[in-house]
């Protein structure tokens, strides 16, 4: 009688590596795996006693049948031992490995072939706090699961080099904001501007997730890191400790005009021979002139030297920058001739605090104007200041500040005259210690050679094809495997790309009432707690 | 050739073709059989027991003018209600075929599969025959093998038919068919492709589907057809089975020839038929026994094994103190060099 052995039907290919790139891994596991696209997962190498770290990109129905499109001719739903021929094809980027000496490098090293592929612990990614800032944002996200034990944080040194915020609507931009507000209020490492002109962000109040929406004020670090500028009424103010906003003349320049209006290559003509002249002398000067046909205004203006530069002028051309003079100043209830509150704005920013300037019913152009009007402020004092590194503040440290702009597509499009501050800003804004965080939910609509500046990058879910395209391609860690990722982010979630974090890390945006709830229970407990408080 | 030869010969295969396959195929092959819609016997799937499917598979490793070096293997594969019970095999084994009248290997192996002499020596010199007769005798081992393991209403499918090609097979597959009836398992083979024919050259297959058709006959059905219907057998004494046509499902393309040991009875039959409708129900092969085609992919030698055999013995030659050159003049095929341009 002859010998029959059991055949040995364990599978020694599941879980293996079998991808040939440095730059790309590949590895099969079975066809009911539940694997999501973002997973992260865990190399083995221990041939060399690497343990690598790779992101699913990709997943994709694979067999071992010579015929490639067997399963489109099912005649029943019945298979018999599907999952010994019909698995799941894994593709994944790697982000790098944690050396035998604990520290984590950049993959420019490929694992061992056929080395175990596994689900990491929370405990392996204890390394990745080498390299988190202080600005934390949320906790990492791994396909559908979020690491709690692993914060995501950004590195405040890096905000001068720019920021870009892109999202559609409803994808939690404003909840991403206000935490991104409360951390950096929190660490005081710099200045931070935002322009607010729905009046969301100061205490809250609307529905978030089906939840009352708490504001900036309600951060446990609000009291020493926020500044709120607001045009509010006075009781509302004395609520929250809120300062009045004002803004005077002489903190505006005519090419402030070209951001907000729509103007003729004359009128044009006309702004930027008013480059130098201070906002007060524009006022008064257009306030008082009647601009006739006959030129008698020339001779009668009662400044000579302003009505000369501008004599030559059609009095139609003059009386356009006249009227939008005066809707500038009618519009903008915060804009006086005498008082300014950009002083004291200074000052917080100096002080590495938050600038909220809330705008609540105030048109776009209230916005732009003082998004304009600080913007160009603090570039120019700045310069004034520089020393060729950076602005020297409190004990030698370099002074920084990151200036907001939502809906960013508005201000740093195509190359506009009345957007020139910004762009200025965005090329070379770094050296003075001045960022943008640019907000927008249209990267396409942002100049490629602004995005080219942008360090960090918040991706936080894009459905157009031509956006994540624009994104991926100008980002400096290179986004375009995550495409997938990115078009199915849920809302609150994100896939942060900075300077710093060795790798693009997907994550779950803390929501900002659960994050400053656990800021205060963070917070250290006053000396007198517990005393009794009465005789 | 000129272009009208060609013409004629496509016109000519066209002919024979349509010859054998005429618009009343159906209606001819009725009448000559007699047969009406009660002669199909409709078959209830139903796993009444384990089904093992054995099947084998060789394969040629080297092949000199004057010796060649052949790889066997043959797999059982069972299941039972939709599930592998076991899989079992012989693994690989490899047999010289020289220009012997009586191969030495085939007696050895006989033996490990028999426990007993040939009662006919295998001749080599037709090699490709020769190899497929050392498969087929790793398969009826196995068979023998697995039998002890079986109890009543399990089923053994093989892959073919009841009918051996080598007189030596013989005692073995008698000795098969009386123990499966002895202990009331049920024994089926399946042949994929069949050169069974009618009337003088109509195909035996095509003509019982259309004749299911014709009278409106839903599958699952089967259908026995009598030996005196068909055109001649060569060997009668070395067939071992009835022929009988089935289409296993109801969405089943292909129905197959399948033969069950002579004399089966109707209810013995519809046992079987119903255990291999059961599960003939795999979305990949609907209608083909699915265990047939488990066996058959792990018994399989493919390119990828046959390289590695093949180093293996120039590996083993090398040791033995054989060059390369020696292997190549035993070897070598100049076919492979022609195959370079």
């Amino acid at each position: 009688m002859m010998n029959l052995n059991d055949t040995d039907v364990t599978d020694h290919a599941k879980y293996r590596l079998v991808g040939d790139s440095v730059l790309s891994y590949r590895f099969a596991v079975p066809f009911d795996e539940r694997l999501f696209v973002g997973d992260i997962l865990k190399i083995a190498d221990q041939e060399k006693g690497n343990t690598f770290f790779a992101k699913v990109t990709d997943l994709t129905h694979s067999s071992n049948f010579d015929d490639p499109k067997w399963d489109t001719r099912p005649h029943t739903d019945r298979f018999y031992g599907l999952g010994e021929d019909v698995f799941l094809l894994v593709e994944a980027i790697p982000l790098g490995y944690v050396d035998t000496g604990g520290v984590f490098r950049k993959p420019r090293t490929i694992p061992t072939k056929f080395s175990r592929v596994e689900r990491p612990a929370e405990e392996d990614f204890l390394f990745l706090r080498q390299v988190m800032g202080d600005l934390e944002v949320g906790a990492m996200r791994t396909g559908q699961d979020v690491l709690s034990g692993v914060r995501v944080a950004l590195h405040s040194r890096v905000m001068p080099q720019h920021m870009g915020v892109f999202a559609t609507t409803g994808m939690g931009k404003s909840n991403f904001m206000k935490v991104f507000c409360a951390s950096a209020m929190r660490a005081r490492q710099f200045g931070l501007v935002l322009v607010d002109p729905h009046g969301e962000y100061v205490a809250g109040g609307g529905k978030a997730a089906g939840r009352e929406s708490r504001g900036l004020v309600h951060c446990p670090a609000a009291a020493d890191g926020l500044a709120v500028f607001t045009i509010r009424e006075e009781a509302y103010r004395k609520k929250y400790s809120l300062s009045s906003l004002w803004l005077e003349y002489d903190d505006f320049r005519a090419e402030d005009m070209l951001l907000l209006f729509e103007h003729s290559s004359a009128q044009r003509e006309v702004i930027e021979m008013l480059d130098d002249v201070p906002g007060s002398t524009l006022v008064d000067f257009f306030q008082r002139t009647e601009f006739d046909e006959a030129r008698r205004w020339v001779g009668a203006c009662g400044n000579p030297a302003l009505a000369h530069r501008l004599g030559n002028f059609a009095p139609t051309t003059l009386s356009v920058i006249r009227r939008h003079l005066q809707i500038l100043v009618k519009a903008n209830p915060f804009l006086r001739a005498r008082g300014s509150s950009l002083t004291d704005m200074e000052k917080a920013l100096a002080a590495n605090r938050v600038v909220l300037i809330d705008l609540p019913g105030m048109g776009e152009r209230s916005e732009l104007f003082i998004l304009s009007v600080i913007t160009r402020r603090l570039l120019e004092s700045r310069k004034k200041d520089a020393t060729g590194w950076g602005i020297a503040g409190e004990g030698g440290k370099e002074q920084q500040v990151l200036v907001t702009i939502e809906e960013a597509q508005r201000v740093l499009g195509e190359a506009g005259a009345g957007t020139r501050v910004f762009r200025e800003c965005a090329m070379e804004g770094r050296k003075f210690g001045v960022g943008l965080c640019v907000v927008t939910q249209q990267p396409k609509n942002i100049d490629p050679r602004i995005l080219a500046q942008l360090n960090t990058y918040v991706v936080m879910g894009l459905s157009d094809r031509s956006d994540r395209a624009i994104v991926a391609g100008h980002a400096k860690q290179d986004l375009s495997p995550m495409d997938t990722e990115i078009q199915t982010l849920d809302q609150g979630d994100a896939i942060i790309s900075t300077l710093g974090i060795p790798f693009p890390v997907s994550t779950r945006i803390h929501l900002y009432e659960d994050y400053i709830r656990s800021m205060e229970r963070e917070r250290p407990k006053p000396a007198g707690e517990g005393l009794p408080t009465r005789f | 050739m000129t272009a009208d030869n060609y013409r004629e010969d496509l016109e000519r295969a066209v002919g024979r073709i349509r010859e054998i396959t005429p618009p009343d195929l159906a209606a001819r092959f009725q009448e000559h059989g007699g047969f009406d819609a009660p002669s199909f016997i409709s078959v209830a799937p139903s796993w009444t027991g384990q089904v093992v499917a054995i099947d084998g598979s060789n394969a040629m490793v080297v092949e000199g003018g004057s010796f060649s070096v052949g790889a066997i293997r043959a797999v059982a594969s069972c299941f039972s209600r939709g599930t592998r019970a076991f899989l079992a095999g012989t693994g690989i084994r490899l047999v010289s075929i020289g220009r012997e009248e009586r191969d030495r290997d085939f007696a050895d192996l006989y033996r490990e599969c028999f426990g007993c002499d040939p009662i006919t020596a295998l001749d080599d010199r037709d090699r490709v025959l020769a190899a497929s007769i050392f498969r087929d005798t790793l398969e009826y081992g196995t068979a023998t093998t697995i039998l002890e393991k079986l109890n009543e209403t399990d089923v053994i499918l093989l892959d073919g038919a009841l009918r051996v090609s080598h007189a030596s097979h013989d005692p073995p597959i008698s000795a098969l068919v009386r123990q499966c009836a002895r202990k009331g398992i049920g024994l089926a083979a399946v042949t994929k492709r069949t050169t069974a024919t009618w009337g003088g050259g109509f195909p035996l297959v095509r003509s019982v589907v259309a004749l299911s058709a014709r009278l409106g006959v839903s599958a699952p059905w089967c259908l026995r057809v009598p030996d005196n219907l068909l055109d001649g057998t060569r060997y009668r004494e070395w067939v071992h089975g009835d022929t009988w046509v089935g289409l296993l499902h109801p969405r089943a393309g292909t129905a197959f020839k399948m033969e069950l040991p002579r004399g089966t009875t109707g209810e013995s039959a519809l046992g079987v038929f119903s255990t291999l409708a059961a599960c003939s129900d795999d979305g990949r092969v609907t209608g083909y026994p699915y265990p047939l085609l488990d066996a058959h992919r792990h018994a399989a030698i493919t390119g990828d094994t046959l390289v590695q055999l093949r180093q293996n013995l120039i590996r083993k030659l090398d040791q033995s103190g054989l060059n390369f050159s020696d292997f190549r003049d035993l070897f070598g095929d100049y076919h492979d060099e022609l195959e370079r341009y």
